[in-house]
């Protein structure tokens, strides 16, 4: 006998050495668990209301000196919320004052984050239903003062969702002029500043459009010669469109 | 073959009161409570479900973590001092030593049960709370089985007690696993998930639903049935027997 096998006899002895009785219990027991498995109901998928996101400090406290981390995990479980196991919700049968209170509470844990602002913008603001996009929209403006030059990419976007899926221009032009009066940071691209003049002209602002324009040539900030020739044009374009008002 | 089996039953408790189980239990109960109670007093809204929901589920994994330590390092000391061969050198059978030793540890999840529903008690409804206590004495006995067997099979502390930590979680998970892999939204829905779906399946013919015992919901706002208790009881007493049957099985193969 080899040394392995024989040391794991020593430990062990033969199944013949069991008694009948008590192999006849486990079989019998083994029968019964599985005959009982068909009696307990099987998982049921269910839609779970999203609770109430937990407060700030509750939350520092539960990440145990890791804010970021807990703020992913948090923004892990409720990206997966509509994909309950078993389950998909539309997501605009979700609670919205609760999605929010959730993208708050990972916008504090990790406020350099962009994943709470990418889905607020991109994805719940985009669901057919005004009052929801409206109500998310909201929450994107309000993230967005808190750090204009990190998070007016997100703000950027509800410009043009305000502009042509909510037709809302005023509302347009308060997220525009937010992104030029607040996002004044090198990184932040000149189209984005200049979403109010395009905003303007579609409003007929024309006068306050052409003057912002021609403010925005003549500042210097335009170093791009093909950009500079764009923006003349439009501003060429403008100066015509007024003109003609005039004369009518 | 009773009397020594209550013999051992009753050693089996003393050595949980002098191994200071039972201050262990206290103390977690105490602290559990506590940390439930300030983070209720910092809660916004909901703060009676987020204190009760928080000590009923820590109190759980405690009561669980704890008694499977025990068994388990109970059975090796025994082991390593020699006193299994003592005791069977007595003319006791392998089963009456067993049931000895399964009686004993079926009375400390007992108390163990109470001793954690008592700081319940003062904020959950008592009918509630006792189908909550029996379903945490249930599945303790689920677990004090399960440690018995891993400690009999495996004979190790380390082993042991990984395998049972295992099972547990795996049981608890193991309903969500089977719907996520059940899933239309799965990414991949190809021949690797039907399969693990199918193998997931497979498993849960053996394995409790654990997922259905001792939720902290009851004590907040969805009472259970007479027939979700009744399940509960239904699914401890086979699992039990299937685990009694096992370990038996595997304590008759040992050469000692």
């Amino acid at each position: 006998m080899k040394p392995r096998r024989a040391r794991r006899a020593g430990r062990q002895k033969a199944i013949a050495t069991v008694p009948r009785w008590m192999l006849a219990f486990l079989t019998l027991a083994f029968v019964v668990q599985v005959a009982m498995h068909g009696a307990v109901p099987p998982p049921r998928a269910g839609a779970a209301a999203l609770p109430v996101a937990p407060g700030v400090d509750i939350a520092r406290l539960l990440s145990l000196g890791e804010p970021a981390v807990l703020g992913h995990v948090y923004m892990l479980y409720l990206q997966a919320f509509d994909n309950q196991p078993g389950i998909s919700i539309p997501f605009r049968e979700l609670d919205f004052a609760r999605v929010i209170g959730w993208l708050g509470l990972i916008a504090q844990l990790d406020p350099r984050g962009d994943y709470p602002h990418l889905f607020a913008s991109r994805l719940y603001a985009e669901v057919p239903d005004p009052p929801r996009q409206r109500a998310m929209l909201d929450f994107v403006y309000r993230s967005f003062l808190q750090d204009p030059n990190r998070r007016w990419r997100w703000l950027a976007h509800g410009v043009v969702l305000a502009r042509h899926r909510l037709h809302d221009l005023p509302l347009a032009m308060k997220f525009a002029q937010a992104i030029r009066r607040y996002a004044t940071g090198p990184e932040v691209p000149h189209w984005a500043t200049q979403m109010e003049i395009f905003v303007l002209e579609d409003m007929n602002e024309l006068e306050a459009a052409k003057v912002l324009l021609g403010g925005l040539i003549s500042s210097g900030q335009i170093t791009d010669p093909h950009e500079m020739h764009f923006l003349t044009m439009r501003h060429n374009a403008l100066e015509k469109r007024l003109a003609g008002k005039t004369a009518r | 073959m009773l009397r020594a089996a209550s013999t051992i039953a009753w050693y089996t408790v003393l050595e949980a009161l002098r191994t200071r189980l039972l201050i262990l239990t206290l103390a977690f109960a105490v602290g559990g409570a506590l940390l439930a109670r300030f983070l209720e007093r910092v809660a916004i809204a909901d703060s009676d479900a987020i204190r009760t929901g928080i000590m009923a589920s820590q109190f759980r994994v405690a009561a669980v973590v704890l008694l499977a330590s025990f068994v388990i390092v109970s059975h090796v000391r025994e082991s390593n001092d020699k006193g299994l061969e003592l005791l069977l050198s007595f003319p006791i059978p392998r089963h009456v030593y067993l049931l000895g030793r399964l009686l004993g540890h079926l009375g400390c999840a007992a108390w163990l049960a109470l001793l954690f529903a008592l700081p319940l008690a003062l904020f959950a409804p008592l009918g509630p709370l006792l189908a909550w206590t029996l379903s945490l004495w249930f599945e303790l006995s689920l677990i004090a089985t399960a440690s018995v067997f891993c400690v009999i099979t495996l004979n190790q502390i380390t082993a042991a007690l990984t395998a049972v930590m295992a099972f547990y979680l795996f049981a608890r998970a193991l309903p969500a696993l089977q719907l996520i892999a059940g899933s239309q939204i799965a990414v991949d829905s190809g021949t690797s998930t039907r399969l693990i779906g199918q193998v997931l399946d497979a498993i849960a013919f053996v394995t409790p639903r654990l997922d259905l015992f001792t939720r902290a919901p009851w004590l907040i706002d969805a009472p259970p049935s007479a027939g979700d208790v009744l399940s509960v009881a239904g699914q401890t007493a086979t699992y039990v027997l299937l685990l009694c049957a096992a370990s038996l099985f595997d304590l008759h193969r040992k050469n000692l």
